[in-house]
């Protein structure tokens, strides 16, 4: 039914034509909504809207002019429109001497069929101007309510949110111990149609997400400033390059399964719950959605809009979402509905080792000459020194007691003390430096007889923990575990005490403490540490003051045998094997730090474990790879992306 | 006349002085590190192919003045680059050069005028890759100051790569047959290494690759704590007299 409404007051002002385009952009689509198509401001005032109140759809159509002066616009004005979709064809048009009045129409039609979409077209003539409007609606009808993700094992992490960029939810889909033999990357996407009835054919289709943590390459590549793509998953499913949103299969025992077009459709169960399994890759970062729908042709037609997130129709309806916290597939008409975006995160199981009680860090003889100046005292000692080592230190000479050393050469000690060259003479002496490594001795005995272990903030950066402050793994999707790389038992504590560790001995040293090699594989990544005192002797910072020729250069961390690059190409290829495991030297941190007066960063441990992915850095303005002390918390883009193209665990 | 007479008196006093303060600032200021010599030397001029190449660099301040910057010479640093001309002309960098990355840290000094620096280590890290045929190559190094802004560079310097022959060749023909030959002289990894290390030295006493593998069993059994090895295959190292002192930084003030 077609109507000409010819009235001077036109039904809608201003004010609620802007709600109804409110409630447009908010997805409101079953209350009258307009668009304006004319001028954005001012005359002709161009709109159309389309409602359905279960019964009748109506759509409506108006021009409004300026005023109706004969003076002005002695010309014609008119509304003419189209109300179209399955089963209706409406039309109508309106005309008059724009001085007259407005123009408009009004279609309705009581054909309209469940979960279909009604446009309505308008042409408008005004007095200055005109254009076309349209609006679109989609009736109510049967329809999927929701789509949630299901963990098949639930002995492990749940689905949580995903705390990053974008968030959503997160999966860990590698495996919690080493040798266990369930496959975590298969989930279960489960749909609840809107009638409890068995066998409706529900459609699924899955689609790989734009990575909402960056825009460029080389994180994510394939974005303009304008337009984010999907499709930028780093990772497939078992080597197969097409399968990088994920797969669809049905799950065990199920029937009436089929593969379609653009996925898998199942059919519900008698309470209209349809299920599929969905095989996620393993690369962290990668992001997923699940859409369900009862109808083929409209889930063939979706496709990912401008965001790169959201789906949209043909029509530019967007597909409402199902999430943790809120669900707008249950209100909305749409017929499908899609899942929340669900994020790939992984586990980096770390094995900690750690040198045992310091011992022999100090050196002990007698005083075979004295001399007592006005300004210090210096002893002659019966043993060769370590030219420097002991500025700053001290002496405790037997029955003397304990004086400060400001200074040494390979056979004299400098203290600043008056002792008496009488007294001293013939006494032994233990000489010990500087060395607190954990700050604990308000007088530095050489940290002798205490236990070398972890300090507050060598894992400070680096804990189990989604804050980027406290876990800068956490950005590229992955989270350390403490658990000895798969057995706590492989963690020792007790390693025999190296006070300086030459070079050629570091991978010797850590094959003396790493277990956890058997455990690791492309789903269990373990990375290795073991926490030492310090290097050679010429890179411990002792003494604190450069005292050569040249300045020294202190070592705080190494990782060797590593095979490692700065730069890999945007579809992961190159990546290198890294390697198995890291040395801390945390006397030669406390002291480098100290002697600067900064506060750990707490960011030597995250440097050399990246080395162990395969990173080469040490580059100035590498941040966390650098060798500054306090670089910014965060990896550059060429570093991240690297982390998150791993597939082997870290030295493999 | 007599105003401009005048005034170029006070000129030329102004610019007098202008010259003797900014001459006096100049020679008190140090240089900066592009003012310090690199050179690069060989303890041979010709290698077997996949022969490690013991690279000794030299860093020399020759002014008269002193010049901040760093000594730095060891391959673990970022400092060092080294790059080679092949046979065929095409140039490229020897990277990595360490089979280890160190996190170091450091401050540039003043190097006093008469200063020499000196470091030896090997080039023995994927050395199938870097020089795959027999023939002359070039190679030159470059050091890097501290921030990366700066370079000083050594000459070119000519390397004869050859065939190896007799034992030498079946000795070769070992390793790349039972080890990693990319890092063998260089990175030594697993216990069951040491056990084809040992067989190797056994069958090829006399090889010119046999004295870098004595070196890897010496300080794998030293570390272990096993002395009478360690004596063994540092004797073993030690009949190579011409094998270089390796990983020593001579500093020298004259």
């Amino acid at each position: 039914m077609a109507i000409a409404v010819s009235a001077k007051n036109f039904p809608f002002d201003k004010a609620q034509v802007a709600r109804f385009q409110l409630a447009h952009r908010f997805g409101n689509l079953i209350a009258n909504s307009f668009a304006n198509a004319c001028p954005a401001t001012g005359y002709p005032f161009c709109s159309s809207g389309i409602s359905y109140d279960g019964q009748t759809l109506q759509g409506t159509a108006s021009t409004v002019v300026f005023n109706f002066s004969p003076f002005g616009f002695a010309q014609n004005c008119s509304t003419s429109a189209t109300m179209s979709g399955p089963g209706v064809l409406e039309t109508a048009a309106d005309t008059a001497e724009c001085f007259e009045r407005n123009t408009s129409v009004l279609l309705e039609s009581e054909n309209a069929q469940p979960s279909s979409v009604y446009c309505i077209n308008a042409v408008h003539v005004g007095a200055t101007g005109g254009g076309t409007t349209s609006d679109c609606l989609i009736t109510p009808g049967p329809k999927v309510l929701s789509v949630n993700y299901e963990l098949i094992q639930t002995d492990d992490l749940p689905i949580d949110a995903n705390p990053n960029a974008g968030g959503g939810l997160r999966i860990f889909p590698d495996k919690k111990v080493p040798n266990e033999t369930v496959d975590r990357r298969r989930i279960r996407v489960k749909v609840q149609y809107s009638q409890m009835t068995a066998g409706i054919r529900i459609y699924f289709r899955n689609f790989d997400v734009d990575d909402p943590s960056a825009d460029t390459a080389p994180i994510d590549a394939n974005d303009n400033p304008s337009v984010k793509a999907g499709n930028d998953n780093r990772g497939n499913v078992d080597g197969n390059s097409s399968t990088k949103a994920g797969v669809l299969t049905a799950p065990s025992g199920s029937s009436g399964c089929q593969t379609y077009s653009s996925g898998l459709s199942c059919l519900t169960d008698s309470s209209g719950i349809a299920t599929v399994d969905f095989v996620v890759t393993m690369q962290p970062g990668d992001n997923f959605s699940v859409v369900a729908s009862p109808d083929e042709d409209y889930i063939n037609g979706l496709a990912l809009v401008e965001d790169g997130i959201d789906l949209g129709d043909p029509n530019d309806f967007e597909i409402p979402v199902t999430t943790s916290t809120a669900n707008t597939c249950e209100a909305a008409p749409q017929k499908a509905c899609r899942s929340d975006i669900l994020t790939i995160w992984r586990r980096l199981h770390i094995e900690e080792d750690s040198m045992g009680v310091v011992s022999g860090n100090f050196v002990s003889g007698t005083i075979i000459g004295a001399i007592q100046t006005t300004s210090d005292t210096r002893l002659l000692s019966s043993v060769p020194l370590e030219e420097w080592r002991y500025e700053p230190g001290i002496i405790v000479i037997d029955q003397l007691g304990t004086f400060p050393v400001t200074d040494n050469t390979s056979d004299e000690i400098v203290s600043d003390s008056q002792i008496s060259p009488e007294d001293a003479l013939g006494k032994s002496f233990v000489l010990y430096d500087d060395d607190d490594y954990n700050r604990t001795n308000p007088v530095t005995y050489g940290d002798n007889n205490e236990d070398v272990d972890r300090t507050e903030t060598t894992f400070s950066r680096m804990q189990t923990s989604d804050d980027p402050e406290k876990n800068v793994f956490a950005p590229v999707y992955i989270l350390p575990k403490y658990d000895g790389g798969g057995d706590f038992e492989n963690n020792d504590d007790g390693l025999t005490f190296v006070l300086n560790l030459e070079e050629e001995d570091f991978v010797n040293q850590i094959d003396l403490g790493r277990e956890s090699g058997n455990a690791e594989s492309d789903s269990f990544w373990v990375a290795y540490i073991q926490l030492a005192y310090q290097p050679k002797t010429s890179n411990d910072r002792d003494p604190d003051t450069d005292r050569g020729i040249l300045p020294e250069e202190t070592d705080l961390g190494v990782t060797p045998d590593v095979l490692a690059i700065d730069v890999i190409p945007t579809d992961c290829s190159g990546v290198p094997r890294g390697a198995h495991g890291s040395l801390l030297f945390l006397e030669t941190i406390r002291e480098v730090y100290d002697l600067e007066n900064l506060k750990d960063s707490g960011l030597t441990v995250p440097h050399e474990i990246a080395h162990q992915f395969g990173i080469l850095g040490d580059q100035s303005g590498q941040k966390i790879m650098s060798s500054e002390l306090n670089p910014e918390l965060t990896f550059i883009a060429e570093h991240i992306h690297l982390l998150r193209c791993r597939v082997n665990s870290p030295g493999q | 006349m007599k105003t401009l007479a005048f005034t170029i008196a006070v000129v030329s006093v102004l610019l007098t002085s202008f010259v003797v303060v900014s001459g006096q600032q100049t020679a008190n200021q140090e240089l900066e590190f592009s003012s310090l010599s690199l050179s690069i030397s060989t303890t041979r001029s010709s290698f077997l192919l996949n022969e490690p190449i013991p690279i000794t660099l030299e860093l020399s301040n020759r002014t008269g003045k002193p010049i901040l910057g760093h000594g730095t010479l060891r391959f673990s640093s970022n400092f060092v680059q080294i790059y080679l001309r092949t046979p065929d002309g095409a140039k490229r960098e020897v990277k990595p050069l360490s089979p280890n990355r160190i996190f170091s840290v450091g401050k540039d000094s003043l190097i006093p005028p008469g200063t020499h620096v000196k470091h030896t280590e090997l080039l023995g890290l994927d050395l199938e890759r870097h020089f795959p045929v027999a023939g002359n190559y070039q190679i030159k190094a470059v050091l890097k100051s501290r921030d990366g802004r700066h370079f000083i560079s050594t000459d070119w310097t000519t390397l004869e790569i050859s065939e190896p022959e007799g034992e030498n060749l079946r000795a070769l023909e070992y390793l790349k047959k039972k080890t990693d030959i990319s890092r063998v002289f260089s990175a030594p990894k697993t216990h069951d290494s040491y056990v084809v290390y040992e067989d190797f030295v056994n069958s090829f006493p006399n090889s010119q690759y046999t004295p870098y593998i004595c070196r890897n069993l010496a300080e794998y059994y030293k570390f272990k704590g096993s002395g009478e090895k360690a004596s063994l295959y540092s004797s073993c190292l030690e009949s190579f007299t011409w094998f270089p002192e390796l990983g020593s930084i001579t500093t020298i003030n004259n």
